[in-house]
């Protein structure tokens, strides 16, 4: 308990931090989101009342002293793109990337575990050449363009979906799942592959173990020897694994969710930084960073249960 | 884990088949390129966003096809001989989306809260205020404002979104006007819908019943839906595109009244001397770059467009003709051959950037080097149009209604003169211009000035890049105008 405490706080710190990088990155780069929002037809009676609605007349630490405050009473400010409180643009967008992000998460280890390990129990060579060389091609090819690849075949040739397939999470679940499938699969292909060649190689690698020897001496059948001995054994590795993919999917979904229209918070937070609306940004890393530090507080406890040797915490 | 692979197979079974298209001849989805910036009219400055919200509101004129001004909200309007008082009369049955008549009193709400003067707005959003005295009502359908000093522009300067009185406060939620249509929703970074205004002035106008402005932010992503059919309308397609969207849409190309133009920072000292603009100018060959880039444009010679015809000037076509020798000699006369300079071009523009790469290329066989640095957009306003740090750029700037905020850049004391331009016979033409009454005369003073941008090679004028415009075949009476705005009102389907 005590070390989840310290991980927290640990946690809390990193936020912090990654709040503070954030501001003075915004203080460097060229820009403005006022400028941006009001365009080359300046009209500086508009500009001077929007600077004084959005408090970016005041100076920059008076600015960042009052966001933090307003973090502590649960406001993230009013997006300057949007004149909407940033919370509620997160809110509306939410439930597409948790989707995108789960979908895939959930297609990269329903998929890539159980192809690795049947790939690897009939290792014929040219199966494992095949094996290698497709899965090398699906870990190659970048989102954006998977994204392509995928409405060409599913919408414009076998017309099975409209391009455009978002539909609001509220007005129809089913047609939102549907919406889901495409991008989900244009993100995860990829790691789906790189979770299939570890799980492969793992498991090879654990079938030449003097237990699995053993095991088969004592007559269990190939299957039960990988299912109960092989898999939990090799599940360490691939889990790590895919602790580090999802920052890749949740990456991937930025460029997805631009390349199928949906409005999600990787777009959105694209949009932020384009216009330099520092409580939009702020507000979406924010979100990131909390997401990134409790999957890797959930991975710690998963070691954990997988194999309780494996000693988490402290100075992670 | 067997469950779950059947369950994750009905989901997908679920979610296939094709969903049949909407057939019902009512409705149309327009594509375009960028989200709202604002749905409050008077907070709305990007072309992108007005030109849309142009269909929900209405202002006290328009404009025609050739960018004549015509009455909208007013039934007439006149100004006094000194240009500082101006009347409209209004329109008796116009109704705003909240079943509400309007009358002055909205007017004057409007113009009040543009000045900062209303209860909710306690400060002037809009720089029009500026030279306002004041505006009264004298009855429920006229209007007077008088002006600080005479503005020969002031009536385009009018086209502004009425709303009804003490809405300010809910227009960024739902907008509510008197146009041809009434918002309906609209959700962040996907689409605005309306429905047709059956209150709208004009008895058979709208004919389209619903209309969703769908947001694409990613162009592939727009034209493979267009190709798909599930788009009516979409504007700014490239050249290279038209061929693969198929054979069901007619391609519009139309002039945009955008001056492209690269634009000379005259603070770079080489620029300084007129013999090193006119060398560039004379070492350009705008036919190529049109040709390559949007085939069909309208190559321009002065900082206006040809489409606007009542303004332009034509004496100033083809005044630099393509000579390379002629700019060599002008360069070594100047002392700069060994010329290099870098221009600044925003990278999201890619019309612009693809002509930064044919310039420097022309621009190399008379000795010139010319760099390519490209910025982001946000960069781009903050460095070379507010901060002046550049060089040359090469930017479009959009027009207007009134020649004034076109040609008026070069004044030197515009306020965003970016380029430092300055003149001063070029600004006593300008201020002329804006004082006089007289249209005919205001109109000589706008083309002596273009053509004394012209002669002094005040920047390297590119052309009006057309806008290439795709519309479904079954849909007719689709109208342009040389400002931005895309007037959704005329349209119906053929029979």
């Amino acid at each position: 308990m005590y070390k989840i405490i310290i991980k927290i706080l640990h946690s809390l710190l990193t936020i912090f931090l990654v709040s503070l990088v954030i501001f003075f990155m915004f203080q460097i780069i060229p820009g403005d989101a006022i400028l941006e929002k009001i365009g080359e037809v300046s009209d500086p009676a508009l500009e001077s009342a929007l600077r004084k609605q959005f408090g970016m007349d005041a100076p920059p630490h008076i600015r960042y002293f009052n966001y933090l405050s307003g973090i502590f009473s649960g406001d993230l400010g009013i997006s300057i793109r949007y004149s909407v409180p940033v919370i509620e643009l997160m809110k509306s967008r939410l439930p597409n990337t948790l989707g995108i992000t789960a979908l895939a998460m959930l297609i990269t280890i329903l998929i890539g575990i159980p192809l690795g390990v049947i790939t690897a129990k009939y290792s014929k060579k040219s199966i494992g050449f095949t094996f290698n060389i497709i899965t090398q091609i699906c870990t190659s090819i970048p989102s954006f363009f998977m994204a392509v690849i995928l409405t060409l075949i599913f919408s414009i040739w076998l017309r099975l979906f409209d391009v455009v397939l978002y539909v609001p999470i509220d007005q129809d679940f089913f047609g939102y799942l549907k919406g889901l499938i495409l991008p989900s699969l244009a993100v995860s292909i990829g790691t789906m592959a790189t979770v299939a060649r570890y799980t492969r190689g793992s498991v090879l690698e654990q079938l030449n173990m003097n237990y699995v020897r053993t095991a088969q001496n004592k007559g269990l059948t190939e299957n039960y020897i990988l299912i109960k001995h092989i898999l939990p054994n090799t599940l360490i590795t691939v889990l790590t694994i895919a602790g580090i993919l999802l920052a890749n999917i949740l990456g991937g979904t930025i460029v997805v969710e631009s390349a199928f229209s949906i409005p999600g918070i990787g777009s959105l937070l694209a949009t932020g930084i384009k216009s330099r609306d520092f409580p939009l940004v702020q507000g979406i890393s924010l979100y990131i960073t909390i997401c990134v530090v409790i999957v890797f507080l959930i991975l710690d406890i998963l070691y954990n249960l997988i194999d309780p040797r494996i000693e988490t915490g402290g100075s992670g | 884990m067997k469950k779950i692979y059947i369950l994750i197979l009905i989901f997908l079974m679920a979610g296939c088949g094709q969903t049949p298209k909407e057939e019902a001849k009512n409705g149309i989805i327009v594509a375009i390129p960028q989200d709202f910036d604002s749905l409050d009219p008077h907070k709305a400055t990007a072309t992108g966003t007005q030109e849309i919200m142009y269909n929900i509101f209405t202002c006290l004129i328009n404009t025609d096809e050739n960018g004549e001004i015509i009455p909208e909200l007013a039934e007439s309007f006149e100004s006094s001989d000194d240009l500082k008082t101006y009347t409209f009369k209004l329109k008796q049955d116009v109704i705003f989306h909240n079943g509400v008549k309007m009358t002055s009193k909205d007017v004057l709400y409007t113009f009040n809260r543009l000045s900062g003067k209303t209860q909710d707005q306690s400060e002037p959003i809009s720089d029009i205020s500026k030279n306002i005295d004041s505006v009264e009502a004298p009855d429920d359908y006229t209007i007077i404002i008088h002006l600080k000093e005479k503005d020969a522009s002031f009536l385009a300067k009018c086209l502004i979104a009425i709303i009804p009185e003490n809405s300010g406060p809910q227009q960024e939620k739902t907008p509510i006007g008197a146009g041809p249509y009434a918002f309906e929703s609209y959700t962040q970074g996907i689409s605005l819908k309306m429905k047709k205004n059956k209150d709208f002035y004009m008895n058979d106008l709208p004919k389209i019943e619903n209309v969703e402005f769908k947001i694409f932010t990613n162009t592939s992503a727009g034209q493979l839906a267009l190709k798909n059919g599930e788009i009516d309308i979409m504007f700014n397609l490239m050249e290279a595109d038209v061929k693969a969207i198929g054979d069901g849409f007619d391609i519009l190309r139309v002039p945009r009244n955008m001056v492209q133009l690269m634009a000379f920072n005259y603070d770079f000292a080489p620029f300084k001397d007129i013999r090193v603009r006119q060398a560039i100018n004379y070492a350009v060959n705008k036919k190529e770059i049109i040709d390559l880039i949007v085939p069909g444009s309208v190559q321009i010679d002065t900082n206006f467009s040809p489409v606007m015809a009542g303004y332009y000037n034509k004496d100033v076509e083809n005044f630099y003709q393509n000579d390379i020798e002629k700019a060599k000699t002008l360069l070594k006369e100047s002392g700069n051959e060994n010329l290099s300079f870098t221009v600044k071009v925003p990278s999201e523009y890619k019309q612009h950037v693809d002509t930064a790469q044919i310039i420097k290329q022309q621009l190399a066989q008379v000795g010139i080097e010319m760099n390519i640095e490209t910025v982001e957009w946000n960069t781009w306003l903050s460095e070379v149009y507010k901060g002046k740090k550049f060089e040359a750029t090469i930017i479009g700037f959009t027009g207007k209604l009134d020649p004034y905020p076109i040609i008026g850049r070069y004044a030197s004391d515009y306020k965003d003169n970016f380029m430092s331009y300055s003149n001063p016979e070029f600004d006593e033409v300008i201020k002329k211009a804006t004082a006089e009454s007289d249209m005919q005369k205001r109109t000589e003073y706008y083309r002596e000035a273009q053509m004394l941008l012209t002669q002094d090679a005040a920047a390297l004028y590119i052309m009006d890049p057309s806008n290439i415009i795709a519309i479904n075949k079954n849909l007719e009476n689709f109208k342009t105008y040389p400002i931005g705005y895309i007037d959704i009102k005329n349209l119906s389907y053929k029979d």
